[in-house]
């Protein structure tokens, strides 16, 4: 048996036994073949909470082979706590190379984001989510929007998205924006900004999702037609923003606004951390940061 | 399991299964994974089996990376001899089913036997996914240029084109009559020799005229 060097003593290759790596196959193959619905699967419990990811873990754990190569970004950024401790989690366990570089993984396991980086055909990117079920927060019972969606009975949702505009004049949902795959499944993206959403419209790449905690695992096969609800005459719109990034200067990227003291100043950044690292490599760069590190927010400045 | 093990254990002529059940079987997974994520295009697996006939190696790479003792696999008549279920018995562990409606995943030895989809547990409304997996084996199977097959849907950019051979005649209308029940239906593999090709039930199936 190959054995990366590497690889933690003790374990079996990616964590999880074998029994399990098949059922989470056997789960994640259903998922393709239905794009869209939410196969149930025994979730086990993980070296780590429910909430951090044990979800995406899993699919991970289930395809990850000693060949890929692994990106995890957590929110966009490959550096903070939740995707550094799962990239190590995998050099660890399977003797995996990890990247930072979008374009060279073959899996990219996401919390929160789509890259900005087109994904290629044959790369596979794996969400932690933590709630799949888009209806869940209309009707509490499981029972009942397994109905729903064997029904494809999703009027309740439109109707959710009409009073936000009978209440607010627009539809107020920013991130986890309700889609519909291929026509026929209702589908929460996970909570990445509506800003992704587009993204996800065939896509040339596999996009699996994993729920740790509510144990089940969807899919959208490539080249998938991904549509976010919305009305005729309140057409689906993505945010914008006014400034762009101070240190990269991209006005096309998904903003992340950061508080720099406490007088109201703030500057935005891109949210995709390898994007915004490649765009300054390749001798793009923003306003001053200085300079946008002193803007106001409207007077709140000046308040004694 | 006693008398799993007994079984297998009087079986002399017993073919190995993976050299290494950790690492072929990943790979495995994701060929077949490419080849449901991609459906109409042939994958040629490299699995190294040389499973008892007439199981083709790629049906034996399926039932070893993904069947266990979880999932009763059904054997057709000409599939369901000694050496294979005593190979699928001992490398899966697998209960075989004693009817097609029982089964987890199927094996149907050669396409020209009637597909017959509504003898397989389709899923339900509720629950699609329980709807069964179907390998059938054909004598041949390659990439078309614009003839044979026609396939769209989810995980083809425009369409793509199979010539699968010796299907039954009415294998494609059976199978196209069952789409209306999207979400429930059947998931086909097709394998021959070493290569496999996957049609879920999301895909559009087209047949185009014989030149």
């Amino acid at each position: 048996m190959p054995q990366p060097s590497s690889l933690k003593a003790g374990y079996n290759f990616a964590y999880l036994d074998e029994q399990t790596k098949r059922m989470i196959r056997r789960a994640i193959l259903k998922a393709v073949a239905i794009p869209g619905y939410q196969v149930p699967f025994g979730s086990r419990e993980m070296p780590l909470p429910y909430g951090w990811g044990t979800g995406g873990i899993q699919v991970t754990a289930g395809i990850i082979g000693p060949d890929d190569t692994l990106k995890v970004i957590d929110q966009g950024a490959d550096d903070t706590t939740n995707a550094v401790s799962i990239r190590r989690f995998f050099a660890n366990t399977a003797g995996v190379a990890t990247t930072e570089q979008t374009e060279d993984a073959t899996i990219i396991q996401t919390r929160h984001r789509i890259p900005e980086t087109p994904l290629q055909a044959g790369q596979i990117l794996v969400y932690q989510v933590p709630i799949p079920e888009p209806l869940r927060w209309l009707e509490p019972r499981e029972t009942e929007t397994r109905k729903m969606h064997a029904l494809q009975e999703y009027g309740i949702m439109y109707v959710r998205l009409y009073e936000d505009i009978s209440r607010y004049g627009h539809i107020s949902t920013a991130y986890d924006y309700p889609v519909m795959v291929n026509g026929r499944y209702l589908m929460r993206p996970s909570p990445i900004p509506k800003f992704d959403n587009p993204k996800m419209d065939r896509n040339p790449a596999l996009q699996l999702f994993g729920a740790g905690r509510e144990k089940r695992i969807y899919a959208v096969p490539p080249y998938t037609s991904v549509k976010s609800l919305d009305f005729k005459d309140y057409p689906f719109q993505v945010q914008k923003w006014d400034d762009c990034c101070t240190l990269c200067g991209a006005d096309d990227s998904f903003l992340d606004e950061i508080i720099t003291d406490d007088a109201g100043g703030r500057m935005f950044v891109c949210s995709d951390s390898d994007y915004c690292a490649k765009r300054r490599d390749a001798g793009h760069s923003g306003p001053n940061p200085g300079e946008a590190a002193t803007k106001k927010i409207g007077e709140a400045g000046d308040a004694a | 399991m006693p008398t799993t093990l007994t079984a297998t254990g009087s079986h002399p002529d017993l073919a190995p299964g993976f050299k290494d059940p950790v690492f072929d079987a990943q790979t495995q997974f994701r060929n077949i994974l490419t080849a449901m994520s991609h459906p109409g295009q042939v994958v040629a697996l490299n699995t190294g089996l040389e499973p008892p006939a007439p199981l083709s190696s790629a049906a034996a790479a399926v039932a070893l990376t993904l069947v266990d003792f979880e999932t009763p696999v059904w054997l057709d008549a000409s599939m369901s001899n000694e050496a294979v279920t005593a190979f699928l018995r001992f490398h899966t562990g697998c209960p075989v089913a004693g009817g097609a409606e029982e089964a987890r995943f199927a094996f149907i030895a050669d396409g020209a036997t009637p597909l017959d989809p509504t003898r397989f547990d389709l899923g339900t409304d509720e629950y699609p996914d329980l709807g069964a997996t179907v390998v059938v084996q054909v004598p041949s199977l390659a990439q078309g240029a614009d003839s044979g097959t026609e396939f769209s849907g989810p995980g083809i950019e425009d369409k793509t084109y199979v010539e699968i051979g010796g299907l039954a005649d009415d294998f494609w209308a059976e199978r196209n009559a069952i789409c209306e029940l999207f979400p429930r239906g059947l998931d086909i593999l097709f394998t021959c020799g070493d290569t496999l090709c996957a049609v879920p039930r999301s895909t559009k199936v087209e047949t185009l005229a014989c030149m």
